[in-house]
């Protein structure tokens, strides 16, 4: 019995239960950049589903496990492939999934380091705890620190000046109760971290503008910014000058006058 | 295993408080704000848990409570609306420029 079927994997022909393909990609990769084999591409969605849940659970790869997995989608049959092929094919998945996951961990301790100074980065493969799984926690740990992060610079831009200015205010109930409110707000889960990184970027150009706004206002003061800046003398100079030693002068003057009398 | 928690996860908890306490430092938090901090990381948590780890930050040195203006510290504020702050020790620790085998994973 020959049967042919095509796909974009290429085109395959099954001959006495067995699957021969030409044309197929023999590799690609995974979303992490682990590659797969061409095995993987002639797998149906359903069977490669259940394998990439083993390889990433903790179900042990044994005979027993390939043996089952035959009997469930007949892999022997339909692919003409050895259960020990199906074991290392498993060994294979499982090893890809670990370097995926290695590659998120690394990417999260990226971002703590820019971030946050603690790291809870070690937890790769590990649930947080509470059911979900290490990417998921990798995930949640990533965009909290990019969060914490961004509230952090939207507190020191509203609160930092006068916090630094003023200690006292440090154990005042009302200063408390509003950085309390800020964070509270800033890290609930109605506001995105999408939005808090928008805010904090725009308060953050807000205040230098200010900032940059501040120093240029001694205009109206003996020199401007630029004249300061390349060393040219104020055009009010020869008054300024005047208004110190003129009068300076003519006290001189008079002291000496007074002195002759 | 300890009150029903991993260790791993109560090490877990235990930095998370000292990062949200490090965002507003010199200022504190009180610990029903820390409380829903660390929720979405950490949905299963109780605030029996997170007690007991701010006992813990304090008992070391960590963390500290704060006595705000018109508050008596006899211990009759609740505890969800005690304020808590980073001691010198804390944000060293916090910032890694210290470490402690005991928080770290």
């Amino acid at each position: 019995m020959v049967a042919s079927t095509s796909s974009e994997a290429g085109t395959a022909k099954t001959v006495g239960g067995r699957v021969k393909r030409r044309g197929a990609k023999r590799s690609g990769t995974y979303r992490g950049g682990a590659r797969y084999s061409a095995v993987e591409r002639l797998l149906p969605e359903d069977l490669l589903g259940s394998l990439r849940a083993i390889a990433e659970g903790e179900e042990a790869i044994d005979a027993p496990l390939a043996a089952r997995l035959d009997r469930q989608f007949q892999i022997e049959v339909r692919y003409g492939v050895s259960r020990r092929r199906v074991r290392r094919y498993l060994e294979r998945l499982r090893a890809a999934a670990n370097e995926v996951e290695d590659r998120e961990a690394e990417a999260a301790r990226d971002v703590e380091d820019e971030g946050e100074g603690r790291t809870c980065a070690r937890c790769r493969g590990a649930s947080g705890g509470s059911g979900q799984t290490g990417d998921a926690y990798v995930r949640k740990l990533a965009d909290r620190r990019q969060r914490q992060g961004s509230v952090a610079t939207i507190l020191d831009k509203t609160l930092g000046e006068a916090a630094r200015d003023k200690p006292e205010l440090w154990d005042r109930r009302a200063y408390l109760m509003l950085v309390g409110l800020i964070h509270a707000r800033l890290s609930a889960k109605d506001v995105s971290t999408e939005e808090v990184v928008k805010l904090a970027k725009a308060l953050a150009e807000n205040r230098r503008a200010e900032a940059s706004a501040t120093k240029q206002e001694p205009r109206d003061g003996p020199g401007t910014l630029s004249e300061v800046r390349t060393g040219d003398l104020p055009a009010r100079f020869a008054d300024v000058v005047r208004q110190v030693y003129g009068v300076g002068e003519e006290a001189t003057k008079r002291r000496g006058d007074e002195a002759t009398q | 295993m300890a009150n029903g928690r991993e260790a791993r996860q109560i090490k877990r908890v235990r930095n998370e408080v000292l990062v949200a306490l490090r965002v507003v430092y010199p200022a504190a938090l009180q610990a029903g704000q820390l409380m829903r901090s660390v929720l979405p990381l950490f949905p299963t948590l109780e605030f029996d848990h997170l007690r007991r780890d701010l006992h813990y930050l304090v008992q070391k040195g960590y963390v500290e409570r704060v006595i705000a203006d018109f508050e008596n510290g006899n211990g009759a504020t609740p505890w969800r609306r005690r304020w808590f702050r980073l001691t010198t020790a804390g944000i060293e620790v916090a910032e890694r420029c210290v470490k402690d085998p005991a928080l770290e994973e």
